[in-house]
């Protein structure tokens, strides 16, 4: 866990502090284009949590609460 | 006195710099210079609707229902069978070029969760619909973070929760990295019973969230994305109706510690293929004090098969292990135990395909359709098919 936390942490930095490495706005088409979107549609993120909220008992927490909000615990 | 050429020239070139800068400064661009005059008037600017019915078979020992005796005459798996239709619709609207409204309403019909468990307590086991309403609001300021502040309302029978939270979030360098982090709260009331229908009394569960992640452009073709959550409970952490099968015969309620904490770290990259395809990889590690250890592997293949149209085919695994205090038989009455099977050790696969198109229409703008078929499947008897359509329309 520990070890996790500390590569999240070094990631996070080192992407934070990479500015250098930069992608102009024009070449980035490709990055723009619906499939390459790592965030999904917010009603089909939504039903995908609650379907694995509800359903496994280690589903949550990337990007919102793990359980609650709902009578399923 | 007099002044060289060269002097002349270094004090004019010197002057002209300084009438250049604070003219530079006097010409910055307002919002209304580059955006022309923006109505501060509330704007439709996207509205979406999706519906999703699943249709699940299984077995699990917390469900009383149809369970069979065993020869021990203790109680085996009961049925976890279920309908559920999820209708969701929501809207945005933009309030002049800095403040985004969010209007959100989803609504769960589950017809048949836990058919004769707990129908003496309430209808919910026959058929229980469950609402929701919710409201975000996101301010933007271009040179400081975005700040998004959302709170929700949801009701269900005998249930009522209560949520709220912000996203801070900021772009570096040409918006190549974007840092995001999220606070969010939520205080649940219930009833509780006891297994034979009546009546204890109310009870709370209060869940706290944060999260920190930073999305990274790494080429003009690949996407990276990391971000970690902990979630803080409080509380009834069961939900008061599931079972527990008791080696003497009978059942008894479920006992779990009234607090957990939750930890979930994911990384994921979207890679673009040269053949008009994008291929994303999903991880994700779960841990948590009651002994829950999971890791979750998400592959995704889409194919752009016209310039309006792709498709989709993508594979979950999830593996974990069970709660310390699982059990499927209680031996005694002052020690913890669950016998859920979303609690129980069990590997889970998703196998699901898509197909989408984003059609730019003159009058409307652009408008987005889709439609998928999934089926969830576990090691520990269930199955789930699922079938979900979305239309969306940005204007």
């Amino acid at each position: 866990m520990r070890r996790i936390c500390r590569a999240l942490v070094v990631f996070t930095w080192g992407a934070a502090t990479s500015g250098c490495v930069v992608v102009p706005q024009n070449r980035r088409a490709r990055l723009a284009d619906p499939m390459m979107q790592v965030s999904e549609d917010p009603l089909d993120a939504y039903r995908r949590q609650k379907f694995y909220s509800t359903r496994e008992g280690a589903a949550g927490g990337d990007g919102v609460a793990a359980g609650g909000g709902c009578s399923c615990q | 006195m007099q002044l060289s050429v060269k002097r002349v020239l270094a004090l004019a070139s010197f002057v002209c710099c300084l009438l250049g800068a604070s003219r530079a400064h006097a010409d910055s661009f307002s919002d209304r210079d580059i955006l022309g005059n923006v109505s501060e008037s509330l704007r439709l600017k996207e509205i979406g609707a999706r519906a999703t019915g699943f249709s699940q078979h299984g077995q699990g020992f917390q469900s009383r229902a149809r369970a069979e005796l065993s020869s021990k005459g203790v109680w085996g798996r009961g049925s976890e069978r279920l309908t559920v239709f999820e209708p969701q619709l929501d809207a945005t609207f933009t309030q002049g070029p800095r403040i985004q409204h969010r209007v959100w309403i989803p609504v769960d019909v589950v017809t048949a969760a836990s058919p004769d468990a707990v129908d003496m307590v309430s209808a919910a086991s026959r058929q229980n619909v469950a609402g929701t309403v919710a409201l975000a609001t996101t301010l933007k300021t271009p040179r400081l973070v975005d700040l998004t502040v959302h709170e929700l309302a949801h009701f269900e029978e005998n249930y009522r929760a209560w949520g709220g939270g912000f996203v801070l979030q900021k772009s570096f360098a040409e918006d190549n990295t974007v840092v995001a982090m999220n606070g969010n709260t939520s205080l649940d009331t219930f009833n509780r019973y006891r297994l034979s229908g009546k009546f204890i009394d109310r009870e709370h569960r209060n869940t706290n969230n944060g999260n920190l992640g930073v999305t990274q452009l790494l080429s003009p073709t690949t996407l990276a994305h990391v971000n970690y959550g902990i979630t803080v409970q409080e509380g009834l952490l069961t939900n008061s109706w599931n079972s527990v099968p008791f080696a003497l015969g009978g059942y008894v309620a479920e006992a779990a510690p009234r607090d957990r904490v939750r930890h979930a770290a994911v990384a994921r990259v979207s890679q673009w293929l040269p053949w008009n395809g994008a291929a994303k990889a999903f991880y994700r590690f779960y841990g948590d004090t009651w002994g829950v250890v999971a890791h979750t592997f998400e592959g995704e293949l889409n194919q752009r098969l016209t310039p309006t149209m792709y498709l989709r085919a993508n594979y979950r695994v999830h593996q974990q292990n069970g709660a310390r205090f699982f059990t499927e038989r209680a031996f005694d009455l002052s020690s913890l135990r669950v016998s859920d099977s979303d609690l129980a050790e069990f590997t889970a696969q998703t196998v699901g395909f898509r197909i989408a198109v984003d059609v730019p229409t003159q009058p409307i703008g652009l408008l987005h359709v889709d439609l998928s078929y999934e089926r969830y499947f576990r090691s520990n008897d269930l199955r789930v098919d699922i079938v979900t359509w979305a239309a969306r329309c940005r204007f």
